[in-house]
């Protein structure tokens, strides 16, 4: 082998060395950032799971203060004639089950947070025969919250997080 | 080289080429070996982060599982003592704890939460017939908790601070 041939040999081996380490070490570069941002993600997912939690809370009291309303939204969303039928009940019981709208401080310190009651329902009274008149006697219904991160999500990382909880309520309009 | 007297020519590096390689070497592995060492020292903020954020989502549970009377308001709650009336559903909550050979301070805020500038009332809003809006105040019946977790790290010596809150109804 002469001279030549060798030093080309030794300059191929030294490319290759540094290329390999420098792959491995953006590889474990990444590995680091990417640890570093879900360990960020993991504290903010528990955050925005006490945040649907909260959320539920706020529809526990708001049920518990204002069950005839709950009963009526039902009774004028899937019940009464069609042409009597509307979702405005509903959607306004909703519409202020919202932490940011709840506390006047939230949007201060929950900067890209938000978290809200998406859906009331009630379950195992969807057949007729169960007497939805005069009214209701025991009723579970089933409250389901979102809370999301918009810093996250700008992030690359969505991180939404549904909770669906079911209480027992018992309906006192006919009592 | 040369073959001499029909022997095979024998190929082999030289010590300088063997030192330089080595060198090279060495100059390729040395920042690998850092960055295990950071692995490392990751490890240790992460656990120290996660038992932080374990300890506060714990405690916070806890406190959503007294009834609305036993829950300490205060900025911040004086810590340090057992909360809830009732021997069987009640929380200890120390002013820190070590663990893991890391000391955690622990801090504890809680207020009634309000929706009007005014910070004096909390309601709201239903319809109890089509385009009838009704409102019905609920004050003093949704608390606001926070917790936050504080420590010094050993790696870095750095204070990390975690937050995290919930709200909780006051059912009765």
């Amino acid at each position: 082998m002469n001279m030549n041939s060798r030093r080309g040999v030794v300059i191929v081996l030294v490319v290759a060395t540094l290329t390999t380490s420098l792959i491995f070490a953006a590889f474990l570069l990444n590995r680091s950032i990417d640890q570093n941002f879900e360990k960020i993600a993991t504290s903010e997912r528990t955050q925005l799971e006490l945040l649907c939690i909260s959320a539920i809370e706020a529809a526990k009291l708001k049920i518990r203060a204002h069950p005839t309303e709950l009963y009526t939204a039902f009774r004028y969303k899937h019940d009464v004639p069609l042409e009597k039928r509307t979702e405005a009940l509903y959607e306004t019981f909703l519409d202020d089950l919202k932490l940011e709208t709840l506390d006047n401080r939230f949007n201060a310190e929950n900067v890209g947070r938000s978290a809200r009651v998406t859906a009331i329902e009630r379950i195992g009274l969807t057949k007729r025969e169960n007497a939805l008149e005069p009214g209701y006697t025991e009723d579970y219904i089933r409250i389901t919250a979102k809370a999301t991160s918009q810093t996250l999500q700008a992030g690359g990382l969505k991180s939404d997080v549904t909770m669906t909880v079911t209480i027992q309520m018992l309906k006192m309009e006919d009592r | 080289m040369m073959s001499c007297g029909g022997v095979a020519p024998r190929r082999g590096v030289t010590l300088v080429e063997v030192i330089i390689g080595i060198t090279i070497f060495a100059f390729a592995v040395i920042p690998l070996v850092g960055l295990f060492g950071r692995g490392t020292t990751f490890t240790q903020v992460n656990a120290d982060h996660l038992a932080a954020m374990h300890s506060s989502s714990s405690y916070l549970r806890a406190l959503l599982g007294l009834p609305g009377r036993d829950i300490p308001l205060g900025s911040p709650v004086e810590l340090g003592k057992t909360f809830g009336s009732d021997p069987s559903n009640s929380v200890h909550i120390p002013t820190s704890a070590v663990i893991n050979g890391t000391e955690f301070s622990y801090r504890l805020r809680i207020r009634y939460v309000t929706r009007d500038p005014d910070e004096k009332d909390f309601w709201f809003v239903t319809m109890p017939d089509p385009d009838t809006t009704a409102t019905l105040t609920a004050y003093k019946r949704y608390f606001r908790l926070e917790f936050e977790v504080s420590w010094t790290s050993k790696i870095s010596g750095n204070t990390e601070r975690l937050n995290l809150h919930v709200y909780k109804a006051d059912l009765g």
